[in-house]
């Protein structure tokens, strides 16, 4: 099992750079952070990383493929949730599962059989037949959820994966990452809830005007930039605070 | 109050910068060349009549004029009932408007506003040529142009007017229903107009005035005013007079009809206004009320579209129940259907009242142009159709493309998936019409065959270029599919699809026109004629591949380019 590896990857929007040389390295097997004030190039990357971009230069590597030359291996081994899910509003919620089961060639007796415990987990029994149109964002969001995993990826990227849900549903949805790393797979999480990130990445990168400024542990940025006792919050704030005091390129 | 237009201005402005020189000029070309064309036949039209006989030359001018007002009317009242529902309970803007401190009567003139704008500009665009003919056949001052102009505003005012009424009134009198759904409503209403309007004409009185006792009889028939009680009746009159139709300038009935349109403008201004404060808010309310689609939840319905999607592979054949089941839950997209077997109805039964008989001997070679012909009209009917219903399926995905770019579909499945979801009913649809239409004209049966074979490969060509050339032209941001259709790739599309319908008529014209010839003259239809045809049907399958590949491999190509 591969994980996913970006080198010197830049994307422009005409003249206007938004990604200026990332690289990074995610071990199968782990639960990554991807941390950044808005506009600092998180979709962009995601959306590279997904096939919905293409990238201006350098190169993307997901599941052992390269996207770009690869995107069809890529789409089979990862799973994707967007911070907003746009779904078909006239389809129920089973007939979306069951069209999303197909799109990865499931029968629709295995994509009943796997999306049985996630609709229980997510409390989303009682609409499950009823037209998406009547969902509100958090049962959209929990149904986009739902239907990622149905193949199994080796890789599972979520833009945002608590917005609109409630507490409980949060919860449940810690616990359900927490399993998906004990079961192997490979998450790469972005997210503006920090405190999701402390208690279950193994790894975080922080970016920042398109530009990686911190990667590691959260133990490792502690001590990079020398606050020991901070939180993810106050590293993070310290960094992205425009220029900082601290030494970004001492973090990377 | 301008502040409430901005949005709508700034975003207008910006929509025409980056547009490229040619999606400016072919549309400007075309529409010179339309207003030109329409221009030159309206004045052969009005002065075929006035130097054929005069007197019966004015007549038959005014009542032109007062006919042309009631389509332009009639066509103006639908497009103004269609957008008052959309401006005024559908828009993207409207939950912002509703909760900013705007009060009613403001909202309800920027709303009006909206409506007479985007309903009347394409029936002005339209109708200019056919006004400006009349004004230069019958040598028009300024006053002509003048009275047009309050004529025209005239009308437009009460359309809308009513338009935004009606919506409104019915947005409340129906509850239960989403605001979506009352398109069906509209269709309808609209095709109910139609048919009544059409029988309180009787076109078919002008050209069998044998039908009339004496001379007299069909000039008094023909002078009766045609609905005296619309406005496009006093619009016609007011610039008939104005013209000098009648022959003098009857200042009573000026003032007459003038009147009725500035005070029915002014009434039904009124009205609307008072309407929409009394109405809007509970109106809008009961509006966002859900309302689902029962019978395409059930299970015979499910099993039926299975069925048909089942030769498919499985991704083609989840995309494929997918499109239909969203379509057939859909009330603004399903209810055009009902347009669609009206267009039907009256398309056969203008086959079964042609008077062959009338043509004496020669009523076998009118039977077989009509036949021949026929095919290119069918073509036109599925160009139509495909255009409402095909060319948007690509943007429509709008929103929900991420999730299939995001899996392991190509591009071009997902396109070959909206080719069959498209192909298959109109397919159907267009040899059914071929069909039944030579039935009704007792055809031969080698055209029989040329007719249902053309359509097959014209069918399957225009639907690949509705899906090819919608995907090259995407519009994810239009709020729903008509926009699609009236947009730069709705018109490309009607253009190149105009042009492979007649070039394939033409192309099978003198193989056809040969094997007539034989069977008229009574040589039999020979191995020569047999081959011509053959080879004619080949290069039309050949023209129609190379269409339907050429425009589906642009668009697969086009829009995998395409970033999200």
């Amino acid at each position: 099992m591969s994980g996913i590896v970006l080198t010197d990857l830049t994307k422009s929007y005409g003249a206007f750079p938004v990604l200026r040389g990332i690289s990074l390295t995610v071990e199968p097997g782990e639960l990554f952070g991807f941390l950044g004030p808005n506009g600092a190039g998180k979709t962009t990357t995601i959306k590279i990383m997904t096939g919905l971009l293409l990238p201006s230069g350098g190169r993307v590597e997901v599941a052992g493929y390269d996207v770009v030359e690869d995107p069809y291996e890529v789409k089979r081994r990862v799973g994707f949730v967007p911070d907003r899910p746009f779904l078909y509003d006239k389809l129920t919620g089973s007939e979306f599962l069951e069209f999303v089961g197909h799109l990865y060639d499931l029968s629709p007796a295995t994509v009943r059989e796997r999306s049985r415990d996630l609709i229980e987990r997510f409390d989303l029994g009682e609409w499950i037949d009823e037209l998406i149109e009547a969902y509100s964002h958090g049962m959209r969001q929990k149904l986009a959820i739902t239907s990622a995993l149905l193949h199994e990826p080796e890789i599972i990227i979520i833009d945002e994966p608590t917005v609109g849900l409630d507490p409980r549903s949060q919860s449940r949805m810690k616990t359900l990452l927490s399993n998906l790393i004990a079961k192997g797979q490979t998450v790469f999480l972005s997210t503006h809830t920090l405190e999701i990130v402390e208690a279950l990445c193994t790894r975080v990168a922080i970016i920042h005007r398109g530009q990686i400024i911190a990667l590691g542990t959260v133990d490792e940025l502690r001590r990079e930039a020398r606050r020991e006792d901070s939180s993810l919050e106050e590293i993070f704030l310290g960094l992205t605070e425009g220029g900082g005091s601290i030494d970004e390129r001492s973090l990377v | 109050m301008t502040t409430l237009f901005y949005p709508r201005l700034a975003g207008l402005k910006r929509e025409q910068r980056p547009a490229g020189i040619h999606r400016v000029s072919v549309p400007v070309v075309l529409g010179l060349v339309f207003w030109a064309g329409l221009y030159l036949i309206m004045v052969r039209v009005l002065n075929h009549f006035t130097t054929v006989d005069p007197d019966l030359g004015r007549i038959l001018a005014a009542k032109l004029l007062a006919l042309l007002f009631l389509l332009w009317l009639s066509f103006l009242a639908f497009s103004a009932l269609i957008t008052a529902v959309s401006q005024i309970f559908l828009a993207r803007d409207l939950p912002m408007w509703i909760a900013a401190p705007i009060p009613l009567r403001r909202l309800f003139r920027v709303k009006l506003v909206e409506v007479a704008t985007l309903a009347s500009w394409t029936a002005i665009f339209l109708a200019i040529p056919v006004w400006v003919a009349y004004g230069v056949v019958f040598g028009a001052g300024l006053g002509y142009y003048v009275a047009l102009v309050v004529a025209v505003g005239c009308c437009v005012a009460i359309t809308t007017s009513i338009g935004v009424l009606v919506a409104v009134a019915l947005v409340n009198l129906f509850p239960a229903r989403r605001a979506r759904d009352l398109l069906s409503l509209v269709a309808l209403m609209f095709i109910a107009a139609v048919v009544i309007l059409l029988r309180a004409v009787r076109p078919e009185e002008f050209v069998r005035p044998e039908d009339f006792g004496t001379w007299a009889e069909y000039l008094v028939s023909l002078s009766n005013p045609t609905l005296p009680w619309l406005p496009s009746y006093w619009a016609a009159r007011v610039l008939g007079e104005v013209l000098g139709v009648y022959n003098a300038v009857h200042w009573d009935a000026v003032t007459m009809y003038g009147s009725l349109l500035v005070v029915g403008a002014i009434v039904s201004t009124i009205a609307a206004g008072g309407v929409f404060r009394e109405m809007f808010r509970t109106g809008y309310s009961k509006s966002q009320e859900a309302r689902q689609v029962q019978w395409t939840r059930q299970l015979w319905w499910c099993r039926t579209v299975q069925f048909f999607a089942r030769p498919f592979p499985r991704r083609l054949r989840a995309m494929i129940v997918k499109d239909v089941s969203t379509f057939f839950r859909d009330p603004g997209q399903w209810s055009q259907l009902f347009l669609l077997l009206a267009v039907i109805a009256i398309y056969l039964y203008n086959f079964r009242v042609l008077p062959l008989d009338a043509a004496g001997g020669t009523g076998y070679l009118l039977r077989d142009l009509l036949a021949f012909l026929n095919i290119a009209l069918v073509g036109f009917v599925v160009t139509a159709v495909a255009a409402r219903f095909v060319l948007p399926g690509v943007s429509l995905e709008g929103p929900t493309l991420w999730l299939l770019k995001t899996s392991p579909v190509t591009i071009g499945e997902i396109l070959w998936a909206k080719f069959w979801s498209g192909f298959l009913p109109l397919v159907a649809l267009a040899e059914l019409l071929v069909v039944l239409s030579n039935a009704l004209l007792q055809t031969t049966l080698l055209l029989s065959v040329i007719s249902v074979a053309t359509v097959l490969f014209l069918s399957a060509a225009i639907v690949g270029m509705a899906v090819g050339l919608g995907a090259s032209h995407p519009r994810f941001d239009a709020p729903d599919s008509s926009q699609v259709t009236a947009g730069y790739a709705g018109f490309l599309f009607m253009v190149m699809s105009a042009l492979l319908v007649l070039a394939s008529v033409t192309v099978l014209a003198w193989p056809v026109y040969n094997s007539f010839r034989a069977s008229w003259l009574g040589w039999g239809v020979g191995a020569g004629e047999w081959g011509g045809i053959a080879g004619g049907l080949v290069a039309v399958g050949g023209v129609c591949a190379i269409a339907l590949f050429a425009t589906m491999q642009a668009g697969s190509s086009r829009l995998s380019a395409r970033e999200l």
